[in-house]
């Protein structure tokens, strides 16, 4: 029996044909429908693309008309461009690698208005999950005023205070019966008198100090307790003093650390989540949070092969071999940018933008820059001498931009959108593996803001003041590491909280009943006065130093 | 079901040798147990169409394998980190991956290359055992198995004449 089936093979080679032709007609579809489902999830509005063409020889794609609708205007475009073109070297993907040699992007407009809404039905898959994001972190921002929300806050200094009142006065009781004067004189004294009562009786006769030497003893050992008593008494008061003085330390730092907590509850802190809900959008943090894990994911690869690292893929874990190709698994060599629209045009170039970065040999750059009105432009430069040692700088300014109708923010009671105003912004710094040290500053100058209807309390006083600012201003620092970025925020709104939190504190002082609390009251703002809790140890001190030198004397005596 | 037991008996009463039975369980149980879209399983279909193994054992055995791989996915991942991290076979794993049918293969990835081990090694232990039931089968249970009333049954069924064909 002839153990090969001919038509098998022809089978075979028939069902690759038709996989590849298979593949090859369905495969602009399925870039068009990856690019359209990826990109609606992450902009949170449909992302359309008119046609996608993919050519074999050289094997390139073109991409017309990619529409990315507004979320929050469904019936515009945040971004339109006319025409994504490249091609791919086949050498490169034959080792799995996309290499473009130059990405032209032309044609970009903004906000072009579509012939259907660019909503999503039900909206995306992270939506529940961002929604949730934003009501943990926004908690009380529409229902209640500055005011209010401060006085129902759980204030860390008031808490601070009362413990502290608490633990001097229960000290105060204890020592003073330690130090009880009238017994203390009183134990004293009869020792005292008892070595007088015994010196008398061995001046009379020399022979009473035999016949007393059991009463000597007995004193002897009296004088020594007495005097251990003191020494534990002297240890307990270093060890009250210490904690009295961490409690003052505690309260002294909790109005900085009462404003922290009020601003993070607010969405102000100075995490990166708190920043991005705000002034992006709850929307955007989880796509920032990733782009920022990715960044901080940024390694070497292994530089031998006993340290073939492993990563955890969709696929399962993949070990990393050392890779001999030694060009990047994603490298654009140039891309161009170009666009226009009545009020601005856009241009811009970049170079040698690859992952993994450290494997292009070239610094990566990129411009951008807009004119129109006003003119923005931003550099970045970035460069990888090796894998450990990266060096990237940014430079972005945007000069008397006008904006109109731009949301400054948004909260349950509906948009703060800036109807007029000119905007300033500068952000440059730059980064290493090593360290981060970005500054954005951002002005408005002139702002008229339109805030929701039907506002009342603090966010009324709030959008009142707010029109009244000749500027607003925000200045964010970010430093620390990739792996840990430290954000530093201040703004006007800022302010406000402070002087709510100085007066609450004020008012909830007033209510102590200790002896200090007029004192701390009065000057709470500073809580300077807070040494008048430690006072009483002074006295204390002084009382036990008498007694141990009374002590001591008759001991020496005897 | 009835389809897949006619195809299975068909398959056993019929002329075929049992390496030729034998072959189609080892393929199936490669194909199942890894991952279907990898680059060796193209190697594994040329192999089953090239060669007369039997395809209906194979597409009936491949469902099989398929469930138990995905039962078995963590222990597969577990042996293919064991393997893809053993010392003495880095520098050889290595020089795979710096090739172009290495890059294509997957076998970096441990699930890919775990399952793959376990399949083979399954197959070597599959071939024989899967000969020696077949021939047991034809030997000693089939006369047995056709007195069955289900089987009866089942050889008068459309579904025996459909396969039969």
């Amino acid at each position: 029996m002839k153990i090969i089936r001919l038509w098998g093979v022809i089978a075979f080679f028939v069902l690759v044909l038709l996989v590849v032709a298979a593949w090859y007609l369905l495969a602009p579809s399925l870039i068009k429908s990856g690019i359209e489902a990826t990109g609606t999830e992450v902009v949170g509005a449909k992302v359309e693309i008119d046609e996608v063409k993919l050519s074999l020889f050289p094997l390139g794609v073109e991409i017309k008309q990619l529409q990315a609708a507004d979320p929050d205007s469904p019936m515009s475009n945040l971004v339109e461009v006319g025409l994504i073109k490249f091609a791919v070297d086949s050498d490169a993907l034959m080792w799995k690698k996309i290499q473009i040699d130059e990405l032209n992007i032309s044609d970009i407009q903004l906000g072009t208005s579509r012939n259907s809404s660019g909503a999503i039905p039900g909206g995306r898959a992270t939506e529940q999950l961002s929604n949730e994001i934003a009501t943990i972190d926004l908690p009380e921002l529409s229902q209640q005023d500055v005011k209010s929300m401060v006085e129902e806050a759980d204030l860390l200094t008031v808490k601070r205070l009362n413990t502290l009142d608490t633990t001097q006065q229960r000290l105060n009781q204890e020592w003073k019966k330690a130090l009880d004067s009238d017994a203390n004189k009183a134990r004293v004294e009869s020792l005292e008198d008892e070595f007088k009562r015994l010196t008398e009786r061995a001046k009379d006769n020399k022979l009473n100090l035999i016949a007393d030497r059991k009463d000597w003893k007995k004193l002897n050992k009296a004088i020594d307790k007495e005097r251990d008593n003191i020494k534990t008494l002297n240890n307990k008061f270093k060890q009250d003093k210490e904690l009295l003085a961490t409690q003052v330390k505690a309260v002294r730092n909790g109005p900085e650390d009462d404003l922290d907590a009020i601003m993070n509850n607010m969405g102000l802190g100075n995490g990166i989540d708190g920043l991005s809900d705000r002034f992006l959008g709850p929307e955007v943090t989880p796509w920032l949070r990733k782009a920022l894990d990715a960044m901080s994911g940024l390694q070497a690869e292994p530089s031998s092969s006993e340290e073939a690292m492993v990563y955890s893929t969709d696929k399962g874990l993949r070990v990393q071999f050392k890779d001999e190709q030694l060009f990047p698994d994603v490298l654009i060599k140039k891309v161009n940018l170009s666009g226009k629209d009545q009020n601005w045009s856009l241009s811009g170039d970049g170079s040698n933008l690859g992952y993994f970065p450290w494997l292009v040999g070239q610094p990566a750059k990129l411009e951008l820059a807009m004119s129109g009105q006003g003119s923005a432009n931003l550099s970045l430069h970035s460069e990888w001498q090796n894998a450990q040692t990266m060096n990237t700088k940014i430079d972005s300014n945007v000069d008397q931009w006008p904006l109109k109708d731009f949301q400054l923010m948004e909260t349950s009671d509906g948009a703060w959108m800036v109807n007029s105003g000119q905007l300033e912004s500068n952000l440059n710094g730059k980064l290493t593996l090593e360290s981060i040290d970005l500054n954005l500053s951002l002005k408005l100058n002139q702002p008229k803001i339109n805030s929701p209807a039907n506002l009342s309390g603090w966010q009324e006083t709030l959008a009142e003041s707010l029109n009244q600012q000749s500027q607003l201003s925000i200045d964010v620092a970010v430093t620390g590491s990739l792996q840990e970025p430290q954000f530093k925020i201040r703004s006007s709104i800022e302010n406000l909280f402070k002087d709510a939190i100085g007066k609450k504190l004020k008012q909830q002082a007033e209510k102590l009943k200790s002896k200090f609390s007029e004192e701390i009251s009065a000057k709470v703002g500073d809580l300077g006065d807070l040494d008048q809790y430690t006072k009483n140890f002074d006295q204390w001190k002084e009382q036990l130093k008498s007694n141990d030198e009374l002590l001591e004397k008759l001991k020496v005596k005897i | 079901m009835l389809t897949v037991l006619a195809k299975l008996l068909k398959a056993l009463n019929s002329e075929q040798s049992p390496n030729q039975l034998a072959m189609a369980v080892c393929l199936a149980a490669i194909l199942g147990l890894t991952p279907l879209m990898s680059l060796h399983n193209i190697f594994v279909v040329l192999i089953a169409l090239w060669f007369r193994v039997n395809l209906s054992i194979l597409i009936v055995s491949y469902p099989l394998f398929a469930l138990l791989g995905y039962l078995l996915s963590p222990v597969f991942e577990s042996v293919g980190l064991s393997i893809l991290q053993a010392q003495a076979l880095v520098p050889m794993w290595e020089s795979f991956f710096n090739t172009v049918i290495g890059r294509w293969s997957n076998f970096y990835f441990s699930g890919v290359i775990g399952s793959l081990i376990i399949a083979v090694a399954s197959g070597v232990v599959l071939f024989p055992a899967t000969r020696i039931a077949v021939a047991q089968y034809r030997a000693k249970w089939l006369a047995k198995f056709d007195q069955f009333k289900v089987t009866r049954m089942l050889k008068a069924s459309k579904f025996w004449q459909l396969y039969s064909d």
